[in-house]
């Protein structure tokens, strides 16, 4: 299936090469384009092979400065490999990126200085406390001790964490562990948010929680990259998304757009399903299942 | 149950073929790496299949010389006796660190299959029938059988085969039991490490008892001679059988040990005694039963027991937030303080720091104890500073899951610091530091344990064995940082078991470095104080060895901190646990 094109795509892409948007100064030929600027993360052609598997198949993602991008896609569609290519934990196997206007490949240290990610796997040492993990990601971000103190008291705090603060990760319950996670991404004050499926295993409470914090974090003009399973989360929250199936973009652009362009007056759900043709794919009878 | 049955062992198959396989995502170089680590247990059963052959031989032999009368029955049966105790006894060892404790994860998955405890059970005790080291002695038992069979005992042969069986049936409950029970120890992290603490102490001071108890029998003879049955001067006092003074030395409980057992059925049948031989053959079969029931209750026991990671240590806030160590910055300070506070809070970890000092010096104590020993050990005992170095050597060796495996042991943690704003030499020269603190604590408990049971000796040679250790751990920090990139093994460092080694290509290599760097720095210091009898020497000489080693350790660290950047990809899915 190729890339459906959004009106509200990046210019360059849906070939207004003379929207306002398209270049900062008009001048001379090395200036960067002014839409690459907005752009808090670009690739070109992304692509992660695993020998004969290949994961990531040539994705061109625009995703707007302060905006909330949903990156949607059925299990296995490449989701957390295009994550884990973007943060440096895979080495593209092609193509280009950027982000926040700085090759990772080039001066990936300069890109985690802006950046926070809450990775699949969480990233957290079981045997460092709440407080002494916040407390590393402050330092290496060259922090002073009184921000560090001072920051994760607050996010702690917020996380409703701070009674289990000294308690060693390892005996975090999965969920605690997911808000230490976010509380670690969040500390250093990034720009840009990765967050890999940051709603599994959170509950209600948790949920509205983390919900109104990322908000207030795009409000605030940072931009969040999420993926998640759960459509009615991406609905509420994401303002653009971008649907990957088999490696390959299927998607991508402002949510009202692609609802008013592909699917009208279609749920999320339904949209998504559209774009990944899973109804068309017959799913056998299992006959023999229930006699 | 044989339909269950067939399913495990196949599972236990493809398990074992999977994990060489590897995933589909993985690179070559990784591919070897797991091929390696393959490859070092495969030399050792290649290895062992000489002791095997060798065993069958002795055994066969042993059992054809005892029916032809070539060999004195007390004397092959003492044999026989202390072969078997001594393979009983790895069985019990082997049974602690062994199998059953990593496949226990395995346990809720089967539960929710339609297979009852019973099955599951007797499965993992069939299984432990093939456990190499009862296969060893089942080769053994068999070959001895087949030589008194061939000397002209049939009779005798097979009655050895019954009772063999017996044995072995014994020894396979017994296995498992302790394997069971270790399992649900370590069900508990708490207990978990408290058991292993306690195991791997006493282990280390079970190794001196053969000493101590050679010193015993050789005291108890010489007290005979100086108070007892003295002899008239000229007359040569004949000596007692070797079998006989075995006999007197075990203690009267031993003779429920299977070993003994099997030996006294081989008796009675050889004697012709029916009523040795039952009761023998019983005992034996009495004693499967009892452990077999018992390790079913036990395995019950395990298998509802309910995984436990719980601390009930509650660490200290941001204690090091901020913190800077010498000529490191902030990133790679944090790098060091955060390998210190894993390793020291993890078994392997204490074991590493807590092990080396109190074991030198109570080795040393009780070598002193057996009164006779090597010259080159009296030197060690006698000189505290060599008890250090010595200390200090054993340190690195044991903290080798640390060093050898420096990125993949954070686990998850490591995905945190490959999402840090960090450079690659910063991350490996925090590791550094940090395995360098770990050890430095170690060594603060070396030469406590050296102070207490040695004190004598210049200050300046006790400075000079630490700068020794010092530059030891410097050359051998860029083989570390370029091992553990090159070949990450996913640990659990919660274990002493093999779960929490580094690669064995590492280890290995490991082994070899640290001696090898070691070698310059003992040269010094023997040198000096032995053949230049200038003790005070040392010093200077040794400090100019370490301002040598850390010149050249600074940029060979720099450059093997280029293969975390080629091997990051990798070194991430590792930490991931794939």
């Amino acid at each position: 299936m190729s890339e459906r094109a959004i009106a509200s795509e990046p210019p360059e892409r849906s070939g207004a090469s003379g929207s306002p948007r398209a270049t900062a100064q008009g001048g001379s030929g090395d200036e960067v384009p002014r839409h690459r600027l907005d752009l808090a993360l670009e690739t070109k052609g992304l692509r992660k092979q695993f020998g004969d598997l290949v994961a990531v198949d040539g994705i061109d993602l625009a995703v707007p400065g302060g905006s909330f991008y949903g990156f949607l896609g059925p299990n296995g569609a490449g989701k957390s490999t295009t994550i884990k290519c973007l943060t440096g934990l895979l080495q593209p196997s092609g193509g280009s990126c950027r982000i926040l206007g700085i090759d990772p490949l080039a001066d990936p240290v300069a890109v985690k200085r802006k950046v926070g990610v809450v990775p699949e796997d969480l990233a957290l040492f079981d045997r460092l406390s709440g407080a002494e993990t916040l407390a590393f990601v402050g330092q290496v971000h060259g922090l002073d001790a009184a921000s560090v103190r001072q920051r994760s008291s607050e996010l702690l705090t917020l996380m409703d964490l701070n009674g289990a603060a000294s308690d060693l990760v390892t005996d975090y319950s999965h969920g605690m562990r997911k808000k230490l996670a976010l509380a670690a991404a969040l500390l250093p004050a990034p720009r840009l948010l990765f967050l890999d499926e940051p709603f599994e295993g959170i509950d209600a409470v948790a949920s509205r929680q983390i919900k109104n914090l990322l908000t207030a974090f795009v409000r605030n003009g940072g931009t969040i990259f999420l993926t998640s399973h759960i459509l009615e989360i991406v609905e509420r929250l994401c303002d653009h998304i971008g649907v990957i199936h088999k490696g390959r973009l299927v998607a991508q652009g402002r949510l009202a757009d692609l609802r008013r362009n592909v699917a009208a007056g279609h749920t999320l759900e339904e949209l998504f399903l559209d774009l990944i043709g899973a109804e068309r794919a017959a799913a056998p009878a299992l006959e023999w299942l229930g006699r | 149950m044989i339909r269950a049955l067939r399913a495990l062992s196949w599972l236990r198959w493809r398990l074992l073929l999977n994990s060489l396989r590897g995933g589909q995502r993985r690179d070559r170089l990784e591919q070897i790496s797991r091929a390696l680590a393959f490859a070092i247990p495969a030399i050792l059963i290649a290895l062992s299949i000489g002791s095997v052959v060798g065993l069958t031989v002795i055994g066969f032999l042993g059992g054809r010389a005892l029916a032809t009368g070539l060999l004195d029955s007390t004397l092959a049966m003492m044999i026989l006796r202390i072969a078997l105790l001594l393979l009983a006894a790895t069985i019990v060892v082997m049974a602690v660190v062994s199998p059953v404790q990593s496949s226990v994860s395995r346990y809720s998955r089967l539960l929710l299959l339609p297979i009852s405890r019973r099955t599951l059970h007797l499965t993992e005790v069939a299984a432990s029938l093939a456990d190499p080291w009862i296969l060893i002695i089942a080769v053994g038992l068999l070959a001895f059988a087949t030589g008194l069979a061939a000397g002209g005992w049939p009779g005798t042969a097979g009655m050895a085969l019954v009772a063999a069986a017996a044995l072995l049936l014994v020894l396979a409950c017994l296995g498992s039991l302790i394997g069971f029970a270790i399992a649900w120890l370590v069900r508990s992290r708490r207990r978990g490490e408290w058991f292993t603490l306690i195991f791997v102490i006493g282990i280390s001071v079970l190794a001196v008892v053969p000493a101590m108890i050679g010193k015993r029998i050789e005291d108890q003879g010489r007290i005979r001679v100086q108070f007892g049955d003295e002899q008239p001067a000229g007359v040569r006092r004949p000596r007692t059988p070797i079998a006989e003074r075995f006999d007197r030395w075990m203690p009267g409980w031993t003779i429920g040990l299977p070993s003994e057992l099997y030996a006294a059925s081989i008796r009675g049948a050889v004697a012709g005694d029916r009523a040795l031989v039952g009761g023998a053959l019983g005992g034996l079969l009495l004693e499967a039963l009892v452990l077999f029931t018992i390790s079913s209750a036990v395995h019950a026991r395990l298998i509802g027991s309910v995984e436990s990671n719980r601390s009930r240590r509650r660490s200290a806030l941001t204690g090091t937030a901020g913190r800077l160590l010498p000529m490191l910055g902030p990133a790679a300070s944090a790098v060091a303080f955060a390998q210190v506070r894993t390793a020291l809070r993890t078994v392997r970890g204490r074991l590493g720091v807590l092990l080396p000092g109190p074991m030198i010096a109570v080795l040393v104590f009780l070598f002193g104890q057996i009164g006779e020993s090597p010259a080159w050990l009296e030197a060690i005992g006698s000189r505290g500073y060599y008890l250090l170095a010595a200390g200090g050597i054993f340190a690195m060796y044991s903290l080798q899951a640390f060093t050898m495996n420096m990125f993949a042991t954070d686990r998850a943690g490591f995905t945190l610091q490959l999402l840090s704003p960090l450079s690659e030499a910063e991350l490996a020269r925090g590791k550094v530091a940090g395995c360098g603190i770990v050890i430095a604590a170690a060594l603060v408990l070396c030469l406590i344990g050296a102070l207490a049971v040695a004190p004598g000796g210049s200050p300046l040679l006790w400075l000079s064995a630490l700068l020794g250790l010092a530059a030891t751990y410097l050359l051998l920090s860029p083989a570390a940082v370029w091992l553990s990139a090159l070949f990450p093994v996913s640990a659990d460092l919660s274990k002493t078991g093999s779960g929490g080694n580094p690669h064995g290509l590492s280890m290995l290599v490991g082994t070899v470095l640290v001696v090898a760097c070691a070698a310059p720095p003992a040269l010094i210091l023997i040198g000096a104080e032995h053949w230049l009898h200038r003790g005070a020497l040392a010093f200077p000489l040794m400090a100019v060895w370490t301002l040598f080693a850390a010149a050249i350790a600074h940029p060979l660290v720099s450059l093997a901190s280029r293969a975390i950047g080629q091997r990051r990809e990798n070194l991430a899915l590792v930490a991931q646990g794939k």
